[in-house]
Parts: structure tokens; sequence; C-alpha cells
């Protein structure tokens, strides 16, 4: 074997959770995509306020923390195992307030300017295109990258990782704010967020992400036009 | 290209078939000149002969390289942004692997394709005999024989070449002692040796974290520097590669940065050497090359001499001999007590996935004298209980290094050195930390952020330390201790002084049980 370790080797369940020690997060994620796919689509028309609120608080942990999960897998496999889980919810936690906040504003905006018009939808999508070919995205991406060594233990580890995921955070929205944008004019539209989380994921999670930015913009700007069309 | 083009294209002999090249004049013909080219050590060239043939080729075709334009793919220029650059990266600029799998494979097939390209030019050299023409490879400079061989050959150190003119071979953005004739750090804890290296089993490390890479780095996807995110590089480009391009290049040196390094000549000896360690390696019983697809099936870009691109994989260059038609004058393993060294040197790793068991506190300042830090190490999980209750590896981690330049010093880390200097400090010897890529590595606004990160195999340091009681899992120790160019005894080099060294952060320091 030229690889020192696991090739061809079945591992047991236990063995395969212990190496993804991120997986709560995926849990809450895919409880978000069971409630939000078992609930219909939003429509045109008055929609409460609250309701898009809630929506967004659904739509968030399920679009943002599946690009998240390679970094939480790191954050938990670099603490002591005891804090693992301690570790991984915190920094998803907070990487999730940053959203929270962008969503609060957004989602307000549109409601208030009634903005929720598949012209204002289509326009939203080729603002996502543009921005996915901007230095900017680019940049961003990479710092969504960065790991900083944390403390081991203690009142410092927990805040290591709450910086850890407040900055994550900050990184994760200066690359992706123009793909939720959209989902703040459509609301919930499940092939929008299978779109729109299937780009984010791709560019977090693959080694070159950055050269998938062109090829994001073609498919952003292609449903943009459907959007017009079909509106 | 596949093999069949390559023996295609250049015969059993595994010389390259220069006829449609630019300025490649009178060639031998394929099938002329016996056997694979032999790359020999510049220091056994300097011994029959100061500024030996085949040095001044190298010269010259330097030369020739410098005058094309940098958007001439056979150019000095491009040459060296195939290895890093900011401007116009793209499939063929800024491809170098490293902290991979992929570092030792890319690097021969770097410098196979730069050989041809400096080959060809050699052959538009008046002043070069026709042996010298077709027999030219790349010389390589193993640093590890001792004295003189682990100071740069005065060729390289010569500002004029022997017939007055500005010589290529030297560049000024070095190491000051270097370049006035100071030494490497060889011996006990020096940099030259590749001992440490050889004595890892594997190739590669498994893409987990914490745990070491094997002798030639984790297994990763196409790697730049960290795309992966936990990427740590292999025992051989540790030392004494990453430790050689700070000693040579010093503080802000062209070796020192992985944008600039390509730009001084030495480099191409020094991965030359690199390469030959890999054959090395492969010599020794049960030393095989990765085989899995992904080592074999990722793709990479170059140009060969004529400029035309070219794409190779790892799976064909792993013979150099019958898939690149070149050989090293010398690739016997050195002798060495490999008992003394940290690295567990049989078995397979565990299944189970590494666990951290303990960590430093706080950052430490690397600042050019030596410096020591605790830890205390947690017991490890009742999950990891319930296997043996011995970790069968013990792995210690360096971790979010930076700094903004290169210092050009390496530091020698050990564990549990007892205060008493005296004793057997060999014994806690665990290897170098060096920071080549440190600038790419750091800053928020970096390529790859979040720092270098080196782990080390240390299970048989452990059970050594643990059999003497000297294991101590509330108060583990790490030092460090700067290991620098030996200065030369040189008025000129006195009247300069050492160059200060920029300061250096580890984020931490860890240790991992599997």
């Amino acid at each position: 074997m030229t690889v020192a370790g696991h090739a061809g080797r079945s591992i047991s369940g236990t063995a395969w959770l212990q190496r993804r020690p991120e997986w709560p997060l995926a849990v809450v994620a895919s409880g978000c995509w069971a409630v939000l796919l078992s609930r219909q689509p939003a429509h045109a028309g008055h929609i409460r306020w609250l309701q898009l609120q809630g929506d967004w608080l659904l739509m968030l942990p399920a679009m943002m923390l599946l690009p998240a999960l390679p970094m939480a897998r790191r954050v938990a496999r670099n603490s002591l195992r005891r804090r693992r889980h301690r570790a991984v919810m915190l920094f998803g936690g907070v990487s999730l307030v940053v959203w929270a906040g962008f969503g609060v504003a957004a989602v307000t905006l549109v409601h208030l300017l009634d903005l929720r018009s598949p012209l204002v939808l289509a326009g939203a999508l080729a603002a996502a295109a543009a921005w996915e070919l901007t230095p900017a995205k680019r940049r961003f991406l990479r710092a969504c990258h960065r790991m900083p060594a944390l403390p081991p233990h203690g009142r410092k580890a927990d805040r290591a990782c709450a910086d850890l995921g407040l900055r994550y955070g900050y990184s994760c929205f200066g690359a992706c704010w123009a793909l939720m944008l959209p989902m703040a004019v459509a609301g919930h539209s499940p092939g929008l967020m299978v779109l729109l989380t299937g780009i984010a994921a791709a560019e977090e999670i693959t080694v070159k992400g950055h050269r998938i930015a062109p090829v994001a913009a073609v498919v952003l700007l292609v449903a943009s036009a459907m959007v017009l069309v079909a509106g | 290209m596949d093999r069949d083009d390559i023996e295609e294209g250049y015969g059993d002999m595994g010389g390259p078939d220069n006829s449609e090249q630019p300025g490649s004049g009178d060639q031998p013909a394929n099938g002329e000149h016996p056997g694979p080219r032999v790359r020999r050590d510049i220091w056994e060239l300097e011994a029959e002969q100061p500024w030996h043939p085949i040095t001044r080729a190298y010269a010259g075709a330097i030369r020739v390289m410098q005058r094309r334009p940098p958007g001439d793919f056979t150019s000095w220029a491009y040459q060296a942004a195939i290895h890093g650059t900011d401007e116009n990266p793209d499939d063929w600029r800024n491809q170098c692997q490293h902290n991979s799998w992929f570092f030792l494979p890319w690097h021969r097939m770097y410098l196979y394709w730069f050989e041809e390209i400096v080959r060809a030019a050699v052959q538009e050299l008046d002043d070069i005999d026709d042996d010298t023409k077709a027999a030219w490879a790349l010389p390589y400079w193993n640093y590890d024989r001792g004295t003189p061989t682990n100071t740069l050959p005065q060729s390289f150190r010569d500002q004029l070449t022997p017939e007055g003119e500005p010589n290529p071979l030297f560049v000024a953005q070095r190491s000051r002692a270097i370049n006035l004739g100071g030494g490497l750090p060889d011996g006990p804890f020096g940099i030259t040796s590749p001992a440490g290296a050889l004595a890892e089993p594997q190739f590669a490390g498994p893409p987990d974290t914490g745990v070491a890479a094997g002798f030639g780095g984790p297994q990763t996807g196409w790697h730049h520097f960290d795309e992966s995110g936990f990427a740590t590089p292999g025992a051989a480009e540790q030392t004494p590669h990453n430790a050689i391009h700070g000693a040579v290049g010093g503080r802000g040196g062209f070796m020192s940065g992985f944008d600039t390094a390509p730009l001084d000549p030495v480099f191409w000896l020094h991965h030359c050497n690199v390469d030959r360690l890999w054959a090395v390696w492969m010599k020794q019983p049960g030393r095989t090359n990765p085989t899995e697809p992904g080592w074999a099936g990722e793709v990479f870009h170059f140009h060969d001499a004529a400029g035309t691109d070219v794409t190779q994989t790892s799976d064909r260059v792993v013979d150099t001999v019958a898939d690149l038609g070149y050989t090293y004058a010398d690739i016997t393993p050195p002798v060495s007590d490999q008992e003394g060294f940290a690295v567990t040197p049989s078995a397979e790793p565990p299944g189970r996935p590494s666990e951290l068991v303990g960590a430093t506190d706080f950052p430490i300042e690397l600042t050019g004298d030596p410096v020591a830090a605790s830890m205390a190490l947690s017991a490890p999980s009742a999950a990891f209980r319930a296997g043996p209750a011995e970790p069968q590896r013990v792995y210690l981690n360096v971790e979010g290094i930076q700094g903004e330049q290169n210092p050009g010093v390496s530091y020698a880390v050990f564990v549990n050195m007892p205060d008493d200097e005296e004793a057997t400090v060999d014994e806690h010897f665990v290897g170098h930390v060096s920071f080549f890529g440190i600038e790419k590595a750091s800053g928020p606004d970096s390529e790859h952020p979040g720092g270098l990160r080196y782990a080390f195999d240390i299970s048989r340091l452990y059970r050594r330390l643990k059999a003497r009681d000297a294991w101590d899992e509330a108060n583990l120790k790490v030092s460090f201790r700067p290991v620098r160019v030996q200065m030369p005894e040189d008025a000129a080099f006195a009247d300069v002084g050492p160059e200060p060294e920029p300061p250096v952060t580890v984020g931490r320091v860890s240790v991992f049980y599997q």
C-alpha cells in the first residue's frame, strides 16, 4: 500500500462518524431542508413579513451550512474530542448570525418596497452573475478557507471558535451575498434554493472553486432570462 | 502526451528529438548517444575541473534564456512563473505542487521540461564542445557530503565568468553568508541530511488531520499550496527541501520566496537533488510509489523545448530511465542509523482517525533565539481507549506558522529536551520547521491564508521517552533551536555581519494520538 492508512479498508459506522464530527451541522441543515421542501412554495401576493423572516431563518442553515461543513470538520478535528460538538456548534451558529442580520435587512427592504416581482428577481439573479466575476468575490472565497490555530480548551477556545465563526460568516457573506439576494426576493422557492446552494457549495468545497465562477455566472444569467420569460 | 509519444520522440536513448526546435543546429541523431543521460553532482564536476564544461554550458544556456521575452514559454522568466506567479496564472503558470503527494512528480516533470529547454539552448552555444552538448544533463547539488559540498560551488559565487563576463550563475539575491562561502548547517540537527525523510516507509500520508504526510506528501487533489486546508509537507519537502530554500535564499533572497525561487540558477540543482532523493528512496527495500487513480490521473501542463503544450501524469514519471531517459550518477541509499529517527519505520498506521490530545495555549514567537513551550495532554476519549491502551501513532504538529517573510533560518524541534545539554539531545530531536512559502500563507489576503503547518510522526520518540519515564503527559515541553548557515571566516563577511531575521509566529504546537 502506498498511501499510509485507509485505502481499501471497510470502516465502521462509528469510525465514519468519528471522521465527520461536523455531522450535527449536517443534521441541522438537513432538517431545515426537510421542513422547507415539505411546505408549499411562496406565491406572488401578500405574504406577511413574519412569514418571510421565518422562511429566511430556515433557508439560512439549509443553504449556508452545507458549504461550511468542510471548515466545520476542520474546527472539530482540531479541537479536543470533548469539545468537538461545542466547537462546531459555536462556529456554525455564530457564522449564521452574520447572515441573519443580512436577512432581516434584505427581507424587510423587499417587503416594505414590495419588490417581489419577476423583474426584480431577474435583476437579482443578473447581479449575482456579475458578482461572480469580480476580484472581490475571489478574495472573499479565499478568506473563507482561513483556519487559524485554535487554543485547546477553556474560554479562550470558545472565543476562538466564535471568532472564527464570525470571520468565516463575514467572508462567506462577502462571497455569497449576491447569491442570497434572489432568495430575499423570491422567498421560499425550492428550485432556486437547490440551484444557489449548489453553486455556493461547489465554490466552497472544490479545490479550484474560483474557476467555477464563470460557469456559475452563465447559469445565473440563464436563470435570470428564464424568470423574465416566465414572468 | 503518453508514454508512446515520449518513446517515439526520444527513441531508446531518452534524448530529445531536437530536429524541429528553434536554434537547435546540428544535433546528434537519436540512438547515437549511449544509454540515458546522467545527471552528475556539481561538486564532482567542480573537482574534475573548475567551471566544468557542463557548468559553462548551463551558464551559457541561462544567458540565452534570459534574453528571451517573458512571454516566450522557453524564457527564464516564464520558467520561473511556472512555479509561482500572481500575474496571469493559468494551466501552465503558478502550478507548482506543494504539501501534496504531487510535490515530487510535479517537480520531476518541471525539471524534465526545463532540462529539455536548457539542452536546446546549449546547442546554440559556439564555445561548447559537441560531447558536452550531446551529454548535457542538469547537475544536482548533494550538500550532504561534508565540507566543502555544503557550500555553494565557486562557479555560482563568482560574479564574473573566467572570460570576465557577468556570471549568469551568480545572483546577489541570496544569503550573504552563502555567497561568501558559508556552509549549509550539516551534522547533528543540520538541514542537509535526507536521512529522516528516507526513513519514512510510506510515500503518501492519508488526508487526515494532524497526521504526518509520509515521504512524498499527503494525499490531495490538485494542490498549489493549501487548497485542501489541512495539508502539511511530506518529509522530503520538509528537510532538506524547505530548509535549503531558506538557508540559501536568506532573508528576501530569490530562493526564499515561492514566486522567485526559480530565478536563482541553484534552484534547479537543489530540486535535482530532491528528485534524486526520490530515486534513492525507491532503492530502499519495501518502497513503492502510489498507484491510486487520484495520483496517476491528475494531468499537468508544460511546454517542451519548441514551446508546444505537453501534458504529463505522475504515473508516467516514476522511472527516470524508462520514462524520461535520464539517471543519476549516485542513487545509493546512505547508511544511517534509522533507530535514531523519530518516525516509526514499519507497519501501516491504525485505521482509526487521529485525535487531538493537547496543544499549547499561546502563540510562540520565533525571533532567532532558542525558545520552548509546554502543554498538558488530555486523556484520550473513551472511544479511543476502547482500542489498544497505547496510541499506535503519535504526531507533533506545529501549526499556524505565519510571518511576512522567510527569515532564512530553520528551527530544530525537540520534545522534552533535558536542561543538561550534555545529555543525549538527539533522542529528543523531532525534525525541522522551515518557512518556505510563508508569505503565501500569512495575512487575510494571502492566496492561502491560515499559516504553514508541519506534522511529524514522533511515535518512536514517544515510545523511547516513555520507556525511560521521560514522557510526562502533564507537562510536555517542545523546544525550538535556530539552525543557521555557518558563517564564513572571512573579513568581508565580518564587516557585514549576520542579516536580521524577521519574526515568525507559531499559532500552536499540538499533539495527536492515533
